[in-house]
């Protein structure tokens, strides 16, 4: 895991960096501590990053920019910040995690279990943030039907029958998506409010319906939870 | 509002009572007329004998009432005269009430003849200013009871006048009974009453609204225009009390007109400032110039000078316009009030206009229509009053608001959390620190809770809270701040928590984390003038500056040092900053005075 700590006050970014280390050990790959917004967007940009741990005054307009810049990047964020407040919010914009300070290492463990898809996925996701040219934009997350991996990234199909492209893991997609949101395949997560229906096409494959028309693949071994999740 | 409606309409018709006026040398005895006597003759001298026989006519000049005569108003002029005239009584006559003659201004002394026979006096006619005792100005005459029978009457008046210089007074010679004379100028002095009442409340309520604390200077004047109002009105109630001597009512006379030409003035002057027209001073050069040309004309020439009001009325009415086209506080009620006001004077040129008028009472709408006029000004003044409290309440409400805004910056989460978080962290490695750290955050604390609800501070305390506070942020940060100050802090104040608020900005905007800083404070005064400034050397902010534009948006800390500011200083305070010689800067001058 490549981390990058983004943190004003040197001796709280001491203390995060050493219980992270603690915390992941083997696993940690590389830390970063940078104490700027500007830094941080700028390491961000020059060397790829799994996990970014972001100190963020989110009162501000800036804040919020920033916030979506971030987001709209490959890599997760964890939010660990004195603006508690603040908190649904940075869930409402697609966080892993939102640590309140004064945090405890019991509670960062918490957040890395949950980007390690150990805990439970928030179920605040409203929006997603994507990048159209320089500018970072809103998705609301209600309006996409599915999503389909693309290479490295992931396509969002929306009901309007556009598509944007989202730079990240349908993977790292997977652990903030809210509960509606079902992983169908290998490169296929569906909003279950779209689902017409399923059908059986022999051989134990299978194929999803959705309302537009649009016909999906459903996995074989993910088939027996979906039937049961469309039952209910 | 409803009641009032009913009280004027109940009122119509006993104001509409006023009797009716004939004019000529013939009063019917049936009816309830009065007779206005405006046909005279006059021969100047003094002789007995004119009272039975009169001699030629054309010894005798005809005088008609409120007609200049030809050759000059001999009826002013200075020794003695005659004057007579013929008046024929017809139909039957009603025995209840004498026949009275009413007379108004006729100076200064007269004995008066019915068919050659004297009847009533006015003080003692004399040869010169010696042998003659003046009269009242205004009186009933009975006349001769038993003499009053149908037919033609000659009515002769002696006149001598040394007591009053030239005078443009008109006088007046009505005849009717005794009932309905009584009755007009009865009824014309309880208007007055209603009059004086009016003014005098107005006057003496905007006084003590201004007294008592509101600070409205056009309040005043219109105090000061509203009281000569009353004034003005008191000497018309006077008059009619019927008791005034000559001498003494042409004495007082100028002086009591001129406090209608100083309302008048008042009126004007306070609609000039309680609407903000523009240019007034330059207009009130102009009211005060036409001001003392009435003045001046009413005494020294005894000549009324009216058009030069009723002009001045008019470009007022325009100007006030101009400002409800503006939208200005007040203005509608103003311009209602004020038109009202020229309403009631232009009232005889606009019955042809409007044939309704004819049918109201005369009385009644200058009532009406100084009512109004009043009520309108007087609610433009009340619109002003709520605009200023409503504003007072703003500032008063936004004051609050930043204060309780500001105590939350340092009870709430966001900066406590922040300093607990670094304690924690201090707690492990370095325990002395964390023990420093606690004993900042006490110390920066206890100085807020005390000094934040004042509006002005000692600065020597206000330094002291923000090197508590870069101590604090100092260990936070893992850098070392500093203070320097130049000049004698200890003979200046500042509202608390400004110096302390920059410093935040500056921590925030100018130094990078673990970037030493140097914040250097300047007090000095020059003359009248106080001014603070304060810098640092933050690396940050300057390479901020070159990338972006010169302008920054102000963010919750400047307003607040400005709302503080403007607490304590109101307008008397300058704040600018920018970045001088490498150094961010930010000086606040403050006026004394």
């Amino acid at each position: 895991m490549r981390i990058l700590i983004v943190e004003d006050e040197p001796p709280i970014a001491d203390d995060i960096e050493r219980c992270t280390r603690s915390l992941l050990g083997e696993r940690v790959r590389s830390i970063d501590v940078v104490y700027t917004l500007e830094e941080a967007s700028q390491r961000l940009r020059s060397r790829a990053i799994d996990l970014c741990l972001l100190d963020l005054n989110l009162s501000g307009a800036d804040g919020y920019d920033l916030l979506k810049q971030v987001l709209a990047m490959p890599q997760q964020v964890i939010i660990v910040s004195a603006h508690a407040e603040k908190a649904i919010t940075a869930f409402e914009y697609g966080v892993i995690d939102f640590i309140a300070k004064p945090f405890t290492r019991e509670r960062l463990q918490k957040a890395f279990d949950r980007y390690l898809g150990k805990g439970p996925g928030s179920s605040h996701l409203k929006y997603l943030v994507y990048r159209c040219g320089s500018e970072n934009r809103l998705q609301e997350i209600d309006q996409i039907v599915f999503f389909k991996a693309a290479r490295v990234f992931v396509e969002a199909y929306l009901q309007d029958r556009r598509k944007i492209l989202l730079e990240k893991h349908l993977n790292q997609l997977e652990r903030i998506l809210p509960e509606g949101f079902v992983r169908v395949h290998r490169s296929y997560i569906v909003n279950l409010s779209h689902v017409g229906h399923y059908l059986h096409c022999g051989e134990s494959r299978y194929r999803l319906h959705l309302k537009d028309g649009t016909v999906l693949p459903i996995s074989r071994y993910r088939y027996p939870a979906l039937h049961h999740l469309l039952k209910e | 509002m409803m009641k009032f409606l009913i009280l004027i309409l109940s009122a119509l018709p006993l104001l509409g009572s006023t009797p009716d006026y004939t004019t000529g040398k013939i009063l019917n005895m049936s009816g309830k007329k009065i007779l206005l006597m405006d046909q005279w003759q006059i021969r100047m001298g003094d002789q007995w004998e004119w009272a039975v026989n009169p001699g030629k006519d054309s010894s005798w000049k005809p005088v008609i009432f409120r007609q200049p005569p030809p050759d000059g108003d001999q009826t002013s002029a200075q020794g003695n005269f005659w004057l007579q005239t013929t008046i024929t009584l017809q139909g039957k006559k009603d025995e209840t009430y004498p026949l009275m003659l009413f007379f108004i201004e006729l100076p200064s002394a007269f004995e008066i003849f019915w068919d050659g026979i004297p009847f009533a006096r006015n003080g003692r006619v004399g040869k010169d200013r010696r042998g003659e005792t003046p009269g009242k100005i205004r009186g009933f005459l009975l006349l001769p009871i038993h003499k009053t029978t149908s037919g033609a009457h000659r009515l002769s008046i002696r006149v001598s006048n040394f007591h009053i210089h030239k005078t443009n007074h008109e006088f007046e010679i009505l005849c009717g009974y005794s009932s309905v004379l009584n009755d007009l100028t009865g009824q014309r002095k309880e208007e007055n009453l209603l009059y004086m009442g009016l003014f005098l409340t107005a006057a003496l309520f905007s006084l003590f609204l201004f007294l008592g604390g509101w600070r409205y200077f056009p309040a005043l004047f219109f105090s000061v225009f509203t009281f000569f109002l009353f004034f003005n009105y008191f000497w018309f109630y006077l008059l009619r009390s019927n008791s005034l001597k000559v001498p003494l009512f042409y004495w007082l006379n100028p002086v009591f007109t001129s406090a209608g030409t100083i309302s008048f003035l008042f009126c004007n002057v306070f609609l000039l400032w309680h609407l903000e027209i523009p240019r007034r001073k330059f207009i009130l050069w102009i009211l005060c110039i036409s001001s003392s040309l009435r003045l001046i004309s009413q005494f020294l020439f005894q000549w009324e000078f009216w058009h030069l009001d009723l002009f001045i009325a008019l470009v007022m009415l325009g100007l006030i316009f101009q400002q409800f086209r503006k939208k200005k506080t007040g203005s509608a009620t103003a311009l209602l009030g004020y038109s009202f006001f020229l309403f009631d004077w232009l009232v005889d040129l606009l019955v042809p206009l409007l044939p309704v008028l004819a049918f109201l009472d005369a009385p009644f709408i200058s009532l009406l229509a100084y009512s109004i006029f009043l009520v309108g000004l007087m609610g433009s003044v009340t619109l002003k009053m709520r605009e200023q409290f409503r504003t007072l309440d703003s500032l008063r409400f936004r004051s609050q608001r930043l204060e309780a805004e500001l105590l939350k910056k340092y009870i709430q989460p966001h900066f406590i959390m922040n300093t607990l978080q670094s304690i924690k962290s201090f707690l492990a490695r370095d325990s002395a620190k964390a023990e420093k750290l606690i004993e900042a955050l006490a110390g920066e604390f206890r100085l807020i809770n005390r000094i934040s609800g004042e509006i002005v501070i000692p600065l020597e305390e206000e330094l002291h809270l923000c090197r508590f506070h870069l101590e604090l942020m100092g260990y936070r940060r893992n850098a070392r701040y500093q203070l320097s100050t130049e000049g004698d802090c200890s003979k200046f104040s500042i509202p608390p928590m400004v110096l302390h608020t920059l410093i935040e900005n500056g921590l925030t905007h100018a130094f990078k984390p673990a970037e030493n800083g140097i914040f250097r404070f300047h007090c000095a005064r020059h003359e009248q003038r106080i001014v603070y400034r304060l810098e640092n050397d933050g690396s940050n902010l300057a390479e901020m500056l070159k990338g972006s534009s010169e302008q920054i948006e102000e963010g919750m800390g400047m307003k607040y040092v400005r709302a503080r500011l403007a607490e304590a200083y109101r307008e008397s305070w300058r704040l600018h900053y920018g970045v001088d010689r490498g150094n961010w800067f930010v000086q606040i001058e403050i006026e004394e005075g």
